[in-house]
């Protein structure tokens, strides 16, 4: 059963320290998503079909929207992961790129020295609870270390990240907007296709062509935000939000949690900590 | 907008906030408030005067802007010489009372920031004027942390995510360069000795000096040495900024402008002393330098403040990155060489000459030694020095990814 010691919401996103023993599923975030290795046997993350691992030494990085999962090589065994949920706009500063704020060129991130040292004080931070100001100060320092050392150039090949294209299509636009609003009700894709004036296969592969997901991965990122944010911020018995979000059992809504976040919802509603504003 | 006699009087501020994201927008919440920055991706705010003989015009009206009745003085070596602190003391108003430090080392160290504050304290001082060169401009920053921050001055580093613990309550700082390198001025950035180890970095948008005042008739008694050094460093922070991996159009462009001033005027600054066009020139050269490096520096830097951690070159920063400049440059040459050809147009070189080869060459016309060795470097702290380098904030944007072997071949190469 994966586990996590401590949960952090504050101004710049989220933090985790997870104890993963099992795969998750495919999903997506928003946010910038880094994930290091702190102890346990290795695992990997399937980033868009490349298999990238999560060992010591060796990071990764997942840009806004990147579909992913976790794959658990040894299961049974958990792995303790620093996982980085960083909102773009909070990092906007320090990004000095022009594409997206939070993208990143590559997503393996070597662990240097600096890196390690941050991940470890992140950790520490979080376990001892510490002064917030020390976890998101170290949090801007990790993210920014690691964000520019995904740019950089090296021998190995300079291969970055493609760029995805925005969404130019206004159906899309529309479908998204219907989304974000129906999410707390049972919502079925067709019905959306069609209130996007579209018909469901071109509705699916016109959305995959221009956000990058399928309309249900992004429909599941919108429902575990919506999750993640009434679990903190109310005292709704999960049993509700389950059901309020369209799920027909607290079984199944604690199954679609723990695929898609990697602890069961009663878990990170006690484990949470809000970090003030630094 | 105050604009009195300088030839300028530059208070601009862009910032571009919120780029597009590759979904064109439509996922972006709008914005929550949850910055936890003051700073944005391009950040112009400093306010700066320009123009020969403007410190006598200049200071009395900005300290009068700033509310300084007492302001407390930091100097260094370079703010120290008598011509240039004599002409300060004459243009320091008889309203205002002020109070001088003068620091002897040429770094920062947690003693003389202690100091600083303790007799900032003591005299009931109001404001911080920095006048030399970086040196001063660092002790004036951390100095300020310390007279307004509780706790040890451990937890305000950069390293340490003190970032996000630096508030705005510091005293007003003015800053008046007395070199013509200097890129502390505009920066929020100091550089701190501790006890051991490499030198330290406290990062705050709050620390960026309030204004400014570049005087080119304050470097006209800059020995030639200084000269030299000073004006290679201000060359260096345009390279290393231009094909750093950040993005920043103006810095980019104030780096071109920058390093076309510095090469073609740095060789008649250091022979003719009193040629004030060309102090002038290197000296708008440095302020370009400084200014573009908020886009972010590189390798030389990251091995220039190792070597100075451990104790090398505490004097010639300037020495040390005219010998790593050339290296560095043919290093990331894989990463940047498309930027080299702005590079060499902005430069006017010909065809056959390399960058690298450029910079060499104005080295030797300067008198600027060739290798570390010249300047005191010894080899059994160049392991050291490396993995020091490779932990520096500027080896984060130096465009090749470069590890501590990386710079230890670059220093050994260098030696």
């Amino acid at each position: 059963m994966s586990t996590a010691l401590a949960v952090h919401h504050g101004p710049f996103g989220r933090v985790a320290l997870y104890n993963l023993d099992r795969s998750m599923t495919l999903h997506a975030h928003r946010e910038g998503h880094l994930i290091f290795h702190v102890q346990g046997p290795p695992g990997s993350i399937d980033i868009e079909g490349e298999q990238y691992p999560l060992e010591p030494g060796q990071g990764v990085a997942v840009s806004p929207w990147q579909p992913h999962n976790y794959c658990c090589l040894h299961p049974g065994k958990p792995s303790l992961y620093l996982t980085l949920y960083i909102k773009p706009f909070w990092f906007l500063d320090a990004s000095r790129r022009a594409s997206a704020s939070l993208r990143f060129g590559r997503s393996p991130i070597d662990v240097t020295e600096t890196i390690n040292r941050l991940v470890f004080k992140i950790a520490g931070a979080m376990l001892e609870d510490a002064d917030d100001s020390y976890v998101a100060g170290y949090l801007y320092g990790l993210t920014q270390e690691s964000f520019d050392q995904s740019w950089q150039w090296i021998a190995e090949g300079a291969s970055f990240t493609r760029c995805a294209p925005p969404v130019r299509d206004f159906r899309v636009r529309n479908a998204i907007k219907l989304m974000r609003e129906k999410v707390s009700e049972r919502v079925v894709l067709d019905r959306i296709a069609r209130g996007a004036g579209l018909s469901r296969p071109h509705f699916y592969k016109l959305f995959r062509q221009q956000v990058g997901i399928t309309p249900n991965m992004y429909l599941n990122t919108l429902r575990m935000e919506n999750a993640i944010d009434r679990l903190v911020t109310s005292i709704d018995p999960v049993t509700d939000i389950g059901l309020d979000l369209g799920f027909s059992s607290q079984a199944s809504f604690t199954r679609f949690f723990i695929a898609n976040v990697g602890i069961a919802p009663s878990d990170y509603r006690r484990i949470v900590h809000f970090a003030d504003a630094a | 907008m105050q604009s009195r006699r300088s030839i300028f009087s530059f208070t601009s501020c862009q910032s571009v906030s919120r780029l597009p994201d590759w979904a064109g927008g439509c996922f972006e919440e709008p914005a929550d408030g949850g910055v936890a920055q003051a700073m944005s991706l391009i950040t112009y705010v400093t306010r700066i005067h320009f123009a020969d003989h403007v410190l006598e015009h200049a200071l009395e009206s900005e300290l009068e802007a700033l509310g300084a009745k007492r302001p407390l003085v930091l100097c260094d070596r370079d703010g120290a010489r008598d011509l240039v602190l004599g002409r300060l003391t004459l243009a320091i108003p008889r309203s205002v009372r002020a109070h001088y430090l003068t620091l002897t080392e040429t770094r920062v160290t947690r003693e003389a920031c202690d100091k600083a504050a303790e007799l900032y304290r003591e005299q009931a001082c109001d404001s911080l004027i920095a006048f030399g060169s970086a040196t001063a401009c660092d002790l004036a920053k951390v100095a300020a942390i310390r007279i307004t921050h509780e706790g040890t001055l451990c937890s305000y580093l950069g390293s340490e995510g003190g970032m996000a613990r630096i508030r705005n309550v510091l005293p007003p700082l003015l800053a008046i360069p007395t070199v013509a390198g200097a890129g502390a001025d505009v920066s929020g950035v100091a550089m701190i000795a501790m006890e051991e180890g490499p030198n330290h970095a406290v990062i705050s948008p709050h620390l960026i000096p309030r204004v400014v005042i570049c005087d080119p008739t304050l470097t006209l008694d800059l020995p030639p040495k200084r000269t030299a050094s000073t004006g290679m460093d201000a060359l260096t922070h345009c390279m290393e900024t231009f094909i750093s991996s950040a993005f920043n159009p103006p810095a980019d462009g104030m780096a071109l402008d920058g390093m076309r001033r510095a090469f073609g005027n740095l060789e008649r600054a250091v022979a003719y002393g009193d040629d004030l066009e060309a102090r002038r020139e290197v000296m708008a050269a440095g302020l370009n330098g400084a200014l573009a490096q908020q886009k972010g520096l590189g390798g030389v830097h990251a091995m220039s403040n190792a070597l100075c951690g451990l104790g090398l070159g505490q004097s010639d920063h300037g020495a040390i990155t005219g010998v790593l400049l050339p290296l560095v440059l043919e290093f990331n040459a894989p990463a940047a060489e498309a930027r080299y050809e702005d590079i060499r147009r902005e430069l006017a070189l010909s065809q056959a000459t390399g960058v690298g080869q450029a910079i060499v060459g104005l080295r030797e016309r300067v008198g600027l030694p060739d290798c570390l060795s010249a300047l005191g470097a010894d080899a059994a702290t160049l392991e050291q020095a490396a993995c020091f380098a490779a932990r520096d904030h500027a080896n984060r944007t130096n465009p090749r990814k470069a590890d501590a072997s990386d710079y230890l071949a670059l220093l050994q190469e260098a030696l």
